[in-house]
């Protein structure tokens, strides 16, 4: 069952990329990192920026979401590695 | 007694072996974007751009199906009249798009009999990008160039074209958010900075007659109108007004985009 609903938000975050509001292809990360050391969640980062981010300098062009989705996933590990029982 | 027990699960290394390739891949595909010039880039937004026409598609077949529709207007059909009824509406969806099609390319080719460029349709959602870009389905084959301006039906400056591929091209918005743009705002030199979803703010010094309403035009757009204000805020005590300034177009409306080489 948390197979299917880790299935699921992957795929509802990776679609919402193109059709909906970065906070809910973010959400889906966040909802993803709470419970699975998931990379399913840095790849939904990664494929918001390169969809969207314009090209530039680093500064103008810095990779905010795949950086944030790293920050999400890792800032979770601690409180994974203490509660969680699964991975 | 000896108790060794603990809630940390002692086959969570493989979760955490993934966690860091994962973190080295994302680090050396942007690596290699960067050094192949954005090649990465280019074949996730064509992706991108089947998938928005796709679920475009999908999203008019839902509305034309009549599914959603209440329980009490369905229960009240027999099923023939019910496909006959959705029939009827799924080309009566299909008429109103093609109207809305001609009526737009009806504008570009008005713009078109004045200034040369290139009709490209919008390929993806506005709201989905967090930068102020969208995509458009036209790209080097079709003759997009690098910082080519892009325009509206009416001729105003909707953004310019900031990456090109083969059929795609990527276009950041005149009000994307922290892009400055000089601009000409009752004729004082003004730097209009955007702030996203079509607003932008500026500052003019005392003295300067703004009223809402007011174009405000981009030398470096051929003096082509880029926005109109919307409100000044008039606080005696500050040096300046702050001036809210908005893109006149409906971005969420649009279906086409006119694209003119960055000399025209």
């Amino acid at each position: 069952m948390q197979e299917y609903v880790r299935v699921a938000l992957v795929f509802c975050g990776i679609i919402s990329i193109f059709i909906f509001p970065t906070w809910v292809p973010m959400l889906c990360v966040i909802a993803l990192s709470l419970r699975h050391r998931a990379w399913e969640a840095i790849l939904i980062g990664v494929l918001i920026d390169l969809t969207w981010l314009p090209s530039g300098n680093v500064i103008h062009a810095l990779p905010i979401f795949t950086l944030l989705s790293l920050v999400i996933v890792w800032g979770f590990e601690p409180l994974r590695a203490q509660f969680l029982l699964s991975e | 007694m000896n108790a060794r027990f603990s809630y940390r699960d002692p086959h969570a290394g493989a979760g955490r072996r993934r966690l860091v390739i994962a973190t080295i891949v994302v680090i050396a595909l942007f690596l290699v974007d960067m050094v192949t010039g954005g090649a990465v880039r280019a074949i996730v937004r064509a992706g991108a751009v089947k998938v928005s026409l796709l679920s475009h598609a999908i999203g008019m077949r839902i509305d034309a199906g009549g599914y959603f529709s209440t329980h009490a207007a369905l229960a009240s059909q027999d099923l023939a009249l019910q496909a006959r009824v959705a029939t009827l509406e799924e080309q009566a969806a299909l008429s109103s798009s093609l109207q809305a099609q001609v009526a737009s390319l009806s504008t570009m080719a008005h713009l078109a009999a004045n200034v040369q460029g290139i009709t490209a349709p919008i390929a993806s959602s506005f709201i989905a990008s967090p930068y102020g870009t969208f995509l458009i389905g036209a790209g080097v084959d079709e003759g997009v160039s690098l910082n080519s301006s892009v325009l509206s039906g009416d001729g105003t400056v909707v953004g310019t074209v900031s990456e090109v591929g083969d059929h795609t091209a990527t276009v950041t918005e005149i009000f994307a958010p922290g892009r400055s743009t000089d601009a000409l705002l009752d004729g004082a030199p003004v730097s209009v900075r955007g702030m996203g979803g079509g607003n932008a703010t500026t500052q003019v010094p005392h003295g300067i007659t703004v009223a809402p309403g007011d174009a405000v035009t981009a030398p470096g757009f051929l003096g082509r109108t880029i926005g109109i204000v919307g409100h000044v805020n008039t606080d005696p005590s500050s040096a300046a007004l702050e001036v809210n300034i908005g893109s006149p177009v409906n971005l969420s409306a649009l279906r086409y985009v006119y694209v003119v080489g960055p000399q025209q």
